[in-house]
């Protein structure tokens, strides 16, 4: 943080060195020799003070300068003692905080200049001053912005845990369904079927046994075992017509094998949902969907770093709606690449509107109107 | 009569798209709301019509008339109240109002009867003389909207005027709005609040990510996501109350009979509140509450999008 | 007409503005006040400075001679000394060699006085004490048609500059500040037009300026004339106050003096605004603005009397300003006025002409 004061300060010294060099180099009262001894001299005390670690030896080395400067204020040129309010602040401000102190107390030598460098002292103190007061100001105002960006980090950090959390809760959440789903399959097919199969395996030992001796009865228990049958075949059926759903379309196939194929060649987690009444999606509309639905797929293989996406199909009332989304980096400023530009003009073609977003991971969305 | 055309109109900052070959038109004497979430492209688009920025492609017509080819003529038949307040601190409310409306070439008596007339209007005809420096956010926001229709512009935009105020405030520039709107004024009216656009626009405009993805009238854009309403009628008790004959009514698809609400899933399209109504009165059920349900448009943005209007 | 109203609402606007009123009109009544009251002894020459020694010569028929003779004895008592020169080209010399303070060379014409140009202050002492000589004699010969004319020749290393003073009056502080001050306060005005447009941004009123039917060049110019009015406006109280409250000395000149601070005015306002169209923050144009500002007046003759302006300190505005109004007060002299008006005005031309092509590109305000 001194660092930055120190910089500004080594300045305005520089600064005020050029000044006396420009007014007194050339007059005839000191040989330029001298004078430019002198400006070296206190130049490298003064370029000591901020390379020297020691507090103790920084302030003894103003003090010097002070000295140095007072010995050549008496015995070589008035002119010297500009350079005094530079290292009077450096030397005041370690102990005394309030500025105006501060000022008053620089302006205090005004008294021992002589009175044609007396403006020129006081130009210099205020100057210094202000250079000074603004350098303090900077230094507060960037330790206030350091200890707001700690805080924010901090807040951050415990945004980012949550979200963690969070994901972790869903993912939980997925699996605990997972779970939940095998279980009902099983129990289902336990309840039903199971029982079915074992009662009509039950009348068949028992048809087998009385086969011989009691023929008719046999033939009762077989026909009772076939009817058993037949109804754990039907609730078989309707098993599994409850866990498939029973949309048959071509469409809806065609993008499944895709995506089977897809997830088995680029290892990408793909998952396909679809609501409504997907009768009502026109073939034109399939053959764009598919189309662009491999497009994004492509997109997302290529930049977004996603291991898994999900692809909606969703009809709504007077609306189709299709979105593909993965869960990569997404991004927040995109570009329209061809791939994008490719899918804009499919949908165009069929009066639809495209919507890509980057803001949580990648989404494509679709939207067609619906005759 | 179009106000308002755009045809394709595209702006791009670099290669950021705001807004995305927009298609639209306004006609006379609607209210037309752009409703989506914020950096949607709603302040762009309004940039655009206003002159504020220049369009990438595209083509803006006002009232008939190219506002690149008859700049002057667009920007005097359009009125604008910014998204934040512009206005004077140092000047008085009625200088504030005749600076502005001096710029549209009005002068003399006429000038001073206009502005007053705006002012008196947005209900600030007795604080004529004195500096907003000291009004409140309701009234500066009221002075704002002074300064944009002294002028008498056939086409007034509005981006988001509610933002951060009290609701009775809002209430009042909605109220206003109307008036305007009955007065003669086309109005186009931008907002992420859902509930302002549906209660005052005539046609409204669902945009996302710098695109027109719906546009129709309230009911159209709710019947895009679902044809269904729900009707719940809140009664003193659920005794006398025979399902199967409410089934029976037009349009009815199913019921359900809680304690104390009786909901109803019902087709949109068909009016038959009046007759289930009937149905309570006729068998002496005391109706306590009756509220139609149907889908909203944050609704709608949330299905056709994935997101909220407000994030 | 739209260009006048949005004139009269920028100073309107201005005129509002206590912080503005103040620094436009109290902050610099106010420095011409302190300034001219602490530094009244640095312009007057009464420093006690060791003998004076001062080589002089008469001519012939010289009709002051009797009034010369007593005033080298007053002198002696101020420990001025003055010797009889043997000839001119010696004593000249011996003045550049700095062993006397001056020469004084007395004909019918009036007196010349030489001084050397490092040591000024003998030279300035005893420059002054012949001023008031030569103001005595002209008042106690008010009846005589010729008056007694002074002419200083500063004698540098290489040549001798003839500067030649009349038996005016020479700036006292107060007459001295009261222009200095006028001049820096127009110029610090260049911190307020950096905001001109900026400030319109910042209000959201620059969006209302530019949907309104009113072309960027008209609320441009509107607003340059709207500041450089106030600001005239401005200086106008400043030198009415100083004229005749603080009794400083204008001038016979003073349409000319006005005309030559209008011109710095618009000079400090397209400076003001080419740094706000270049600048993107308003924090950005304000830092460099203070740096100029600040170097400006350092480098100037604004808080000291710089003996002689050249080179590299010419292109400082504040320079050719104050030169040029104090040579139309004290010299009469209209040349230095003329080079600072076409300056001024050129100056602010080219800056203009820079701003409203950049304005012209850019979107919006």
């Amino acid at each position: 943080m001194r660092n930055i004061i120190e910089s500004r300060i080594i300045l305005n010294k520089l600064l005020l060195l050029g000044y006396i060099a420009f007014s007194e180099i050339g007059s005839k009262s000191v040989q330029t020799s001298v004078i430019v001894l002198l400006l070296l001299l206190y130049f490298s005390i003064n370029m000591t003070i901020p390379i020297t670690k020691w507090e103790l030896g920084k302030k003894s080395l103003v003090i010097l300068s002070m000295v140095f400067i007072g010995v050549c204020f008496v015995f070589v040129d008035s002119f010297f003692i500009i350079l005094l309010p530079i290292n009077l602040y450096e030397y005041i401000v370690y102990y005394i905080r309030k500025k105006w102190i501060v000022l008053a107390l620089t302006l205090l030598p005004v008294l021992f200049v002589t009175e044609s460098d007396r403006l020129i002292y006081v130009l210099v103190s205020v100057f210094s001053f202000l250079v000074f007061v603004m350098e303090i100001q900077a230094m507060q105002r960037l330790e206030n912005y350091e200890v707001q960006n700690d805080r924010m980090r901090i807040k951050i950090q415990k945004l980012q845990k949550q979200l963690h959390d969070n994901d972790e809760y869903i993912k939980q959440s997925k699996y605990t369904f997972q779970l939940e789903e095998r279980n009902r399959l099983s129990q289902d097919i336990h309840d039903k079927i199971g029982h079915s199969m074992t009662s009509a395996l039950i009348q068949m030992e028992a048809a087998k046994s009385l086969l011989v001796k009691d023929r008719e009865k046999s033939n009762e228990l077989l026909q009772n075992a076939i009817n058993i049958s037949k109804d754990g075949i039907e609730k078989i059926r309707v098993t599994l017509k409850d866990i498939k759903p029973a949309t048959q379309q071509m469409g809806i196939q065609r993008i499944r094998l895709f995506l089977d194929d897809f997830t088995a060649k680029q290892g990408l987690q793909t998952s396909l949902l679809h609501k409504g009444d997907v009768e009502m999606i026109s073939p034109l509309q399939w053959k764009v969907i598919y189309e662009n639905i491999r497009e994004s797929l492509t997109n997302t293989m290529k930049y977004a770093n996603a291991s898994v996406v999900s692809i909606e199909i969703h009809v709504l009332n007077r609306m189709l709606k299709v979105e593909v989304k993965d869960n990569g980096t997404g991004s927040s400023n995109m570009k329209k690449g061809i791939g994008i530009s490719g899918m804009e003009e499919r949908i165009a073609s069929i009066n639809g509107t495209i919507i890509v977003d980057g803001s949580n991971g990648f989404s494509v969305t679709m939207l067609f109107p619906l005759p | 009569m179009k106000v308002l055309e755009m045809k394709g109109l595209t702006k791009k900052f670099g290669d950021f798209i705001a807004v995305d070959n927009v298609t639209l038109t306004v006609a006379e004497g609607e209210i037309f709301g752009f409703l989506g979430p914020n950096g949607a492209g709603k302040s762009t688009s309004i940039h655009m019509i206003s002159g504020l920025l220049r369009s990438t492609f595209g083509q803006i017509n006002i009232l008939g008339k190219d506002i690149v080819k008859h700049r002057k003529f667009a920007k005097m038949n359009i009125g604008i109240v910014p998204q934040d307040l512009a206005i004077y601190e140092d000047l008085t409310v009625y200088e504030n109002v005749k600076f502005f409306a001096g710029l549209y070439g009005l002068r003399g008596s006429r000038l001073k009867e206009q502005v007053a007339e705006a002012l008196e209007f947005v209900g600030l005809s007795d604080k004529h003389n004195s500096y907003p420096i000291n009004f409140s956010g309701g009234m500066k926001r009221r002075l704002n909207i002074a300064c944009a229709i002294a002028h008498r512009p056939k086409l007034l935009i509005m981006d988001e005027p509610t933002v951060g105020i009290d609701p009775q405030t809002r209430n009042y520039i909605l109220d206003s709005i109307k008036k305007l709107n009955k007065m003669g004024s086309t109005i186009i009216y931008t907002s992420h609040y859902m509930e302002e656009v549906e209660e005052i626009c005539t046609r409204i405009a669902i945009v996302d990510h710098g695109k027109v993805i719906v546009e129709g009238t309230k009911e159209q854009l709710q019947a895009v996501v679902t044809d269904k309403k729900d009707i719940w009628i809140e009664v003193k008790s659920n005794k006398n109350i025979r399902a199967q004959e409410i089934e029976k009514i037009k349009g009815v698809e199913s019921i359900q009979i809680d304690e104390r609400v009786i909901k109803i899933h019902s087709d949109m399209d068909i009016n038959n509140l009046n007759q289930i109504i009937q149905y309570f009165l006729s068998n002496e059920i005391e109706i306590r509450s009756v509220e139609e349900k149907s889908s909203n448009l944050e609704n709608v943005f949330l299905t056709l999008t994935g997101r909220n209007l407000r994030d | 007409m739209n260009i006048v109203s949005i004139a009269i609402k920028e100073m309107k606007t201005s005129f509002r503005n206590p912080t503005t009123l103040f620094f436009a009109l109290g902050l610099p009544v106010i420095l011409i006040l302190a300034l001219g009251t602490i530094f009244l002894d640095s312009f007057k020459s009464t420093i006690t400075i060791g003998d004076m020694k001062v080589l002089y010569m008469e001519q012939p028929n010289t009709p002051f001679s009797k009034e010369f003779q007593m005033f080298m004895n007053e002198a002696s008592n101020s420990k001025v000394f003055f010797e009889k020169a043997e000839n001119p080209e010696d004593s000249k010399k011996k003045v550049e060699q700095n062993s006397y303070d001056g020469y004084v060379e007395l004909n019918k014409h009036g007196i010349y006085f030489y001084q050397n140009d490092n040591k000024t202050i003998g030279g300035n002492v005893i420059q002054g004490m012949l001023n008031t000589f030569v103001d005595q004699s002209n008042l106690a010969n008010s009846a005589k048609v010729d008056q007694l004319v002074l002419m200083t020749m500063d004698m540098k290393d290489d040549y001798i500059k003839e500067t030649t003073i009349y038996s005016n009056k020479q700036p006292r502080a107060i007459d001295y500040f009261s222009v200095s001050m006028t001049t820096m306060m127009i110029l610090f005005g260049t911190a307020n037009a950096i905001h001109l447009i900026s400030e319109e941004r910042k209000r959201n009123t620059a969006d209302r300026l530019i949907v309104a039917p009113i072309t960027k060049l008209e609320i441009f110019l509107g607003k340059i004339f709207g500041s450089v009015f106030i600001n005239t406006f401005y200086f106008l109280v400043v030198i009415v106050i100083s004229k005749y409250i603080f009794n400083a000395n204008w001038g016979a000149n003073l349409g000319v003096v006005i005309f030559v601070l209008i011109t710095e005015v618009f000079l400090a306002t397209s400076l003001g605004v080419i740094i706000g169209s270049i600048t993107k923050s308003a924090k950005v144009a304000n830092s460099v603005i203070q740096v100029v500002a600040i170097v400006t007046t350092i480098f100037s003759g604004t808080f000291y009397k710089m003996e002689d302006i050249s080179g590299v300190f010419y292109l400082n505005p504040l320079n050719w300003v104050n030169e040029a109004i104090l040579d139309l007060i004290y010299a009469n002299d209209f040349s230095t006025a003329t080079l600072a008006i076409v300056l001024n005005i050129v100056v602010s031309l080219l800056f203009l002409l820079v701003t409203i092509t950049l304005l012209h590109r850019r979107e919006g305000l």
